[in-house]
């Protein structure tokens, strides 16, 4: 019980002291928030960046000029290239004359350069069967007696599209709207799972070919290890017309490809050196405070740490006091910081990138704050010990 | 006079200051407390007033001699951790109540303090984040005791010394003698068997300083021992014993 009222009284006393604590969540806010806006640009390597870092993309010349027969060739051939490590089709079909479907791996979905999940506007990515999402502002069309698409049902998040045929039906609900950047007027783009997509194919538009519209390439290499250059050599290796990623592309057996956009791997190898050195800054920076900050604890307590210990307090009592407190800091800075995030881009109207406050990068830079406390309060862990409760006895 | 609390036995106690000058603060100090008593200990500023409330409250250590305190009526749930080292010397000094603590380690002297010993600081030392009645109970928030009979202890250890309806105010909101009946109440929210005050009243005009010196005699006279070190002659008539000391030796 003792224990347990020691914690709850240090999280409830440490709000008392206004001053101090508010100047240090105010700094700790401004330290959380840079810590999740690296912790965010970290995430966006493997997401949103995940071409620009380590990746080419490679779209067909125009509507119908890869085949899927083509595609899958060529996706064989340059899966086997020692310095890939995985390559992703985005294939389409169009049931009617309105709508184009899009099949995407949820897996991959961060390469679908045209259609990737930071393009969502509302709702959320397709992440499993019977998921859709459509793009932003659709509407669907159809023809009414002799006049084509002459009729529109504008479409949005939370709809149900069912496709019914004698023989069988198909649902899918549309979680999400998503501003793609890819250009094919008057169709309805679905974009759906893989699965879903061979399915809806074979019910519904077996008829009609499957092309494919764009091919992402991503080299090995770790992403997160800034010392390794595997994804600079791989991508050097491969950056060149002579080299079999290009001429595969340019042989028209696999069909008409457009010249591969790919990350160039100076230009990223500085940002993410950069990157990682601003990141370190912080990270040095927070260390810093936090042991500021539980430097000034004990030097602003040092007379309640004495009268603690002269009342009979265990060090770890008066430990657990200490660590209440710097830990309170540092979690309400981190929430303050998020929030004064959130109404940053509020006040910009700015469009709210999912990455930025993703949960996993959210977690992440909780964590790193947390951590941060760490070397700050084994300090104050090991300095209050010093305090003497004789200083007590002495006048002020 | 009760019983025999503490007593010491040719207690010395040297340090160094600066580099080479050594400093002999006790000099073979032998007294006793007695509980139901306030001893005044009076003297002049370094004559060694504070070293002896250090050491007799285990604060600080001795150079030589022995302080003997008697747990025959120790506090409740007073333990003595006993290391291996010193458990065959304790059971040995059980056999007369008076244990020496010297010996101890320093879990066992926070112990002394925290079953035995209230203190109360000529600049009261209230911890500022916190009201009044949470001064008070905070000597007892390491305790087993339920919250809610905490709370109802110390409003009743602050009514009783006439702090009604300043339960609530932080210390800031509180005249000295105000704060110093905080103190008091914080130093005997726990049932402490000695009380060491360090010069009570000398932040306190003679007004509030005479109310502190009642409440310090009906501490006494509720059976603890109080122990206060002072330089202000005028406390005398509330003393029932009195020691001077000077340049580190007592007189009675």
């Amino acid at each position: 019980m003792g224990k347990w009222r020691l914690i709850k009284n240090s999280v409830r006393f440490a709000f008392r002291a206004k001053r101090r604590w508010i100047t240090f969540v105010i700094i700790f806010a401004f330290l959380s928030a840079f810590i999740t806006f690296f912790a965010g640009v970290f995430n966006m390597y493997s997401t949103d960046e995940l071409l620009e870092q380590k990746g080419f993309y490679i779209k067909a010349n125009g509507y119908g000029s890869v085949t899927d027969a083509q595609a899958q060739s060529i996706f064989t051939d340059i899966s086997s290239l020692s310095q890939v490590e995985s390559v992703a089709l985005f294939r389409y079909f169009d049931l009617g004359d309105y709508i184009r479907v899009f099949g995407v791996d949820p897996d991959f979905k961060w390469a679908f350069r045209e259609a990737k999940p930071s393009l969502i506007t509302d709702g959320r990515y397709i992440h499993s069967l019977g998921d859709a999402v459509v793009s932003q502002n659709a509407t669907i069309k159809a023809d009414v007696g002799t006049f084509p698409g002459n009729i529109s049902v504008s479409l949005q998040k939370g709809d149900i599209l069912h496709f019914e045929n004698p023989t069988t039906t198909f649902e899918l609900k549309v979680v999400g709207e998503i501003n793609d950047r890819i250009v094919a007027p008057d169709k309805l783009r679905i974009f759906i799972t893989n699965d879903d997509f061979e399915s809806l194919h074979a019910d519904f538009g077996a008829s009609t070919p499957i092309y494919c519209y764009s091919m992402a390439v991503l080299v090995k290499g770790d992403l997160y290890a800034p010392f390794n250059s595997d994804i600079y050599d791989n991508m050097n290796a491969l950056d060149d017309p002579s080299e079999p990623l290009f001429l595969l592309t340019e042989n028209l057996a696999f069909g008409d490809w457009l010249d591969p956009d790919y990350a160039i791997p100076d230009t990223v190898k500085k940002d993410r050196a950069s990157r990682f050195l601003y990141f370190i800054f912080g990270m040095v920076g927070g260390i810093l405070l936090t042991i500021l900050y539980n430097f000034l604890i004990v030097w602003f307590r040092r007379r309640e740490i004495a009268v603690l210990r002269a009342m009979g307090y265990e060090k770890g009592e008066i430990r657990i006091n200490l660590l209440g407190e710097s830990l309170t800091i540092s979690i309400v800075g981190y929430f303050v910081g998020i929030l004064a995030i959130v109404i940053y881009f509020w006040t910009q109207q700015m469009t709210f990138t999912n990455q930025l406050l993703n949960l996993w990068t959210l977690l992440i830079s909780f964590g790193i704050v947390v951590g941060l406390t760490v070397p700050g309060l084994l300090l104050s862990s090991f300095s209050f010990v010093r305090v003497s409760p004789v200083i007590l006895f002495k006048a002020r | 006079m009760g019983d025999q609390i503490i007593k010491t036995e040719k207690v010395t106690k040297i340090y160094k200051r600066g580099r080479s000058e050594i400093v002999r603060a006790l000099d073979k100090v032998s007294l006793e407390i007695n509980a139901g008593e306030i001893l005044m200990i009076i003297g002049p500023s370094g004559s060694g007033k504070t070293t002896i409330l250090n050491c007799l409250s285990g604060l600080d250590t001795v150079t030589e001699g022995k302080i003997l305190f008697n747990t025959s009526r120790a506090g409740e749930g007073f333990k003595i951790i006993e290391n291996k080292k010193n458990k065959e010397e304790s059971s040995r000094k059980k056999s007369s109540n008076f244990i020496d603590i010297t010996t101890w380690n320093e879990k066992q002297l926070t112990a002394y303090r925290r079953h035995n010993i209230g203190f109360v600081f000529q600049a009261w030392e209230l911890i500022p984040t916190l009201k009044a009645v949470e001064n008070v109970e905070s000597s007892l928030y390491t305790s087993r005791i339920p919250s809610s009979e905490i709370r109802e202890k110390s409003i009743k250890l602050l009514r009783k010394v006439g702090l009604i309806d300043k339960e609530y105010a932080y210390p800031d909101q509180l005249s000295g003698g105000e704060q110093q009946r905080v103190a008091i109440c914080r130093a005997l929210s726990k049932e402490p068997r000695i009380v060491f005050a360090d010069e009570p009243t000398g932040n306190l005009d003679s007004d509030s300083g005479n109310q502190i010196m009642r409440q310090m005699k009906i501490i006494s006279r509720e059976g603890a021992a109080v122990v206060i070190a002072t330089h202000n002659m005028e406390l005398r008539k509330f003393a029932d014993r009195i020691i001077k000391i000077h340049d580190g030796q007592i007189s009675f």
